[in-house]
Order: structure tokens, then sequence, then C-alpha cells
């Protein structure tokens, strides 16, 4: 596999806490080539569907947030055969304690039915250290079809955040997802758009670190911030091949359709030799 | 759907709120719209503010000729002032179904979260329905518009949130109001007592099932859940005993749902 991916990652994911039921955005308009996210699904779990988003302090800039609320793989199945049937695809996300639990959940959605709508399984590694992540992900990367895009999800707050990075890929990611989410205590976070900053600085340790070759370098997904196309295009300039929307869409849920146009034109074409972990405006920047 | 954007045209104070006017530029959203439903407010993240104000919908009116337009109650606070560009996203959610025939009907809400039910009573009135009102505030300043809704309704009742229930059992059993369909508007226990007792009389209940008022609220477009509520149907045909409840998204699913669901186990 090459250090892209399958298939070039969507330009717009969305945060799976944000979007508790993707039915509500699909009434708002067109969600073509934009993985619904699915989950979090860990093993053992026996609700059937996702519960609300808890809030606990509306601040300046962001929110005080409990973690989101798991689902059993029913629910997951459930919701990817909603979305098949309107011919989109989906973004299994995975949590769980053991790296078997995220295997066994991996596997049951890949069996089922519904499995083929799977688009891009992210696994939330977040205050996961390195070694974690390497077993976790081999043993993801192990069930999951060989052609399914892996995300990793990992914390910009993380002191070894190159560390998990580099194991993430080690281990089959395809793709790191750099969370710019603050964790404010146990599954408790802080977000919204004043951690774009905590995002953009993940995305330029893990820029300079693959430049350094400290490690082999992955598309990057922005996850922190991103709330209106300059947000998301500060974001491009940093290194991230595509961005996540959370909670921007409960501020204004258009923004995804106007951040998505905007991705897709500042993205770099099909062809173009940028590295994945490089932007245009650092090549032209750094000595040679 | 994309937001529209729309322009107050004018801003007349009714106590506690500001009975707020906006010519929308694009008429089709809003030939179809109804009391009960919503339209959000979207926020600039550049101004600190992460949430986006949610409103109820007090009134919509499409002209050939002057075009159309969209009321809205906003808390004087706000200080909407003429001339300020507000992009909307709506009408949201499902509204109140209106009655297919004019019977008497009774209206009761509580506080701001009456709203629905200042445009409810002109659509009503529109098609011969006998209105009454029912209102409860704790401060009478909270009041809803009361002129706009005496002008409407037949009677127009005030009463202190404590003395709501009694009022209520009095009225539904008043021969003078006979109501044949109750609609409610308010906080949720306040919805689930009035359904309750309309029930109990063998009175279908329409009920707009979400608090803007209180903190459950937090997106308005269904996507955060922050406002998902336990009813008693699970969406399988007929209720029978022993079948448990599900998890409602009202942003979604409703806000207006039959009063059945809010209640555990209804009379009929």
């Amino acid at each position: 596999m090459s250090a892209r991916g399958p298939a070039p990652l969507p330009p717009v994911l969305l945060g799976v806490g944000a979007v508790s039921d993707p039915r509500a955005l699909a009434r708002l308009g067109d969600l073509s080539g934009i993985p619904v996210p699915v989950g979090p699904v860990e093993a053992g779990v026996r609700r059937a569907r996702a519960p609300g988003s808890v809030v606990h302090r509306v601040g300046v800039g962001g929110l005080d947030h409990d973690d989101a609320t798991a689902v059993s793989v029913d629910a997951a199945r459930e919701l990817l055969g909603w979305a098949a049937t309107r011919g989109l695809g989906g973004c299994l996300v995975v949590r769980g304690t053991t790296t078997g639990d995220l295997a066994a959940v991996v596997e049951q959605v890949h069996r089922s039915l519904e499995g083929d709508a799977v688009m891009a399984v992210e696994v939330d590694l977040r205050g996961a250290d390195d070694q974690t992540v390497l077993r976790c992900m081999s043993r993801v990367r192990e069930a999951a079809p060989r052609d399914q895009r892996l995300l990793a999800r990992v914390s910009a707050t993380d002191p070894a955040l190159v560390a998990c990075a580099r194991a993430a890929v080690a281990g089959g990611a395809s793709a790191v997802v750099v969370s710019g989410q603050v964790r404010l205590g146990p599954r408790r976070w802080w977000s919204g758009p004043s951690t774009a900053a905590v995002c953009l600085a993940g995305l330029r340790a893990l820029r300079v670190a693959a430049a350094e070759q400290r490690w082999p370098g992955a598309p990057l997904v922005a996850a922190g911030g991103v709330h209106g196309p300059a947000a998301a295009l500060d974001a491009l300039a940093e290194g991230a091949a595509s961005v996540q929307l959370g909670s921007a869409l409960w501020a204004d849920p258009s923004v995804l359709w106007t951040v998505r146009d905007a991705v897709a034109a500042g993205l770099p074409r099909a062809g173009d030799d940028v590295p994945p972990t490089q932007s245009r405006t650092d090549l032209a920047q750094e000595p040679s | 759907m994309v937001g529209t954007e729309a322009v107050v045209t004018s801003v007349r104070a009714a106590g506690a709120h500001d009975v707020v006017s906006l010519t929308v530029p694009d008429a089709s959203p809003w030939v179809h719209a109804r009391p009960g439903q919503l339209v959000a407010v979207p926020t600039d993240p550049a101004t600190g503010r992460v949430l986006p104000e949610v409103h109820w919908l007090a009134g919509a009116h499409v002209d050939p000729v002057h075009g159309a337009s969209v009321d809205l109650l906003l808390p004087v606070q706000r200080q909407t002032a003429t001339g300020e560009r507000v992009r909307l996203l709506g009408p949201l959610g499902r509204g109140f179904p209106a009655p297919s025939a004019p019977v008497p009907v009774l209206l009761v809400g509580h506080g701001g979260g009456a709203v629905p039910l200042r445009w409810l009573v002109e659509v009503l009135r529109d098609r011969g329905c006998p209105v009454h009102v029912l209102l409860s505030a704790s401060d009478p300043d909270l009041h809803l518009d009361l002129v706009h809704l005496r002008r409407h309704a037949r009677a127009v009742l005030l009463a202190l949130p404590e003395d709501l229930p009694a009022t209520l059992r009095r009225v539904l059993d008043d021969p003078a109001a006979d109501p044949a369909v109750v609609y409610a508007a308010g906080p949720v226990p306040l919805l689930r007592g009035v359904a309750e007792e309309a029930l109990r009389r063998g009175l279908p209940v329409r009920a707009a099932a979400l608090d803007l008022d209180g903190p459950a609220v937090v997106c308005g477009t269904g996507l955060c859940g922050a406002c998902d509520l336990l009813v008693h149907d699970d969406g399988r045909g007929p209720r029978q005993a022993g079948r448990a409840g599900r998890v409602l998204r009202p942003c979604l699913e409703g806000p207006v749902v039959p009063g059945e669901w809010l209640v555990e186990e209804p009379a009929r």
C-alpha cells in the first residue's frame, strides 16, 4: 500500500460526536461523497441508537461536552443500511479497551450485508501510547479487508504525537486524524473554533517530523476548529489532506457544503507531486 | 436546504419579547410553513459563539405582490434592530396539523414556550375554529403578545404555573368551551400533564415537544440530539402493554408529536 492509501480521502469527513443522527443532515443537503459517520461502536454495547450529546457548558469559542456514547454493532449496521440505500457510504468509528474488541467490531460489520457500505474505518486512539496504537491498528488491519481505508485518530495535545502517528502507520493506518479537542477529564472534551490552533500545531508537528523522516508520513485529517472555509484552508496549508467537521455543524450545518467546495478547490490535483504531509507553500519556502 | 438571507423590516415590543418581521427573498420554502416549525439562525465563529439561535416560527406570510415575510418572537435582550440582516435556516421540523373540520380547539402554553400558539391561533381562526387559549407564566411580562391572541381567540385565560392544572381541568369540562382538539406548547412536564388530562377525556392532543427556553436545545437541526426525549411509543403500530418506549428526537421527528407519545398509559 502506498503512503497515500488505497484511494484519495474524501475532502470532508464528519465527526461522529457532532452528527449523532446523519438523517438530520441528509434533509439539509446532498451528502454524496461525504462518508456518513457511524458509531462510535464498541464490542459488548447493546444500545440501539446513538443518544444525544451532553453539553455541560458553552464558553467563548467552544463548549465542554461528553464524549460520544457508544452504540451496538446492530445500530451501526442499521445506519450503514440506511446510507447504502441512498447511495452513500459510511465511516465506521470504533472504540475499545482491547485490540480484540476493536477487531471483533470491524469483523462483525464487514461480514454483514451492510459491510460493503463502509468507506473507511476510524479507530479512536486518543490517549493511547504508541505501543497500544501499534497493536490496535495492526489488529484492525488484519480484521479489515485489504483495501479498506483505515484512519487512526490521535490527539494533537499528546506529547508523543509523532510516535503515535508513526505507530499508526506501522500498524496499517492509511491516514491520521489529528484531533484538536482538549481533554477536560475522563470522557470529557472541549471542542469548538478555539481548538483550531491546537489542531494546526499538531499538523505542523507531524509535517516537520515527516520532513525530518521521524515518521513515514501519511495523509492527515484536521479535526478541530474547522468552522469555515478559511479555517479549512489554513489546515490544508499546514499539510492536511482533508478536514473533519464537528461542532461547526451545530453552529451552521450549511458550512459542510461551503467547506467541501473550498477544500476541493484548495487541494492539489491528482498527479501533482506533493508529499502527503507537505503543502505547496512549504515546498516553496523550504531550502533545497 | 441553504440559508435564507432575511432583512428585519419591523420590530414591535410585546412584553419580554420583540415581534420581529423579516422579509425573505425566496418565498418557496415558506409557502407550506406551519405553526410549530423552527428556524435556526447560524452563528459566525469569529464572534466567539459556537451555537446557533433557535426560534419558533411565529408567522409566515406569502403574498404575490409584497413577497414573503416571516415573523419571529425574539427576546428583548437580543436588541434586534430594523435593517439587520439575519440568516435563517428553515422552516425546520413538523408543525401543528390543522383539524380537517372547524371544531372548537383549546391551546395551552407556558411562557415563551407558547410562541407557536401565537400563529396557530391565527391559522385556526381562519379555518373557522373557535379558539380558547390558556396560558401560564410566572411573570406577567412573559405572557405572549396578548393583544394579538385576544384579537383572534374567543377567550384567553391566564394562570400562574401552579394554578394551570386546575384551570385546564375547568376549561376542558366547561360546556361553553367544549374543545374537540387540544394543542399544547411549553416545557415537557407541562405537556405531559396536558396530554394526560385531555386524553382522559378522549380528546386528541398535539404537542410541540421542544422547550427552547430550556438547556436541552443545542443545534435545533437534529444533529446533536441534546433534545432527545423518552416517549411511550415504539413505532410498531398500536401500543400494547409491556412494550418499551423509545427515544424521540423532537428537532428531527417533531417537534409536534401526538399527545399519546408523552403519557405512560393513555386512558381511552
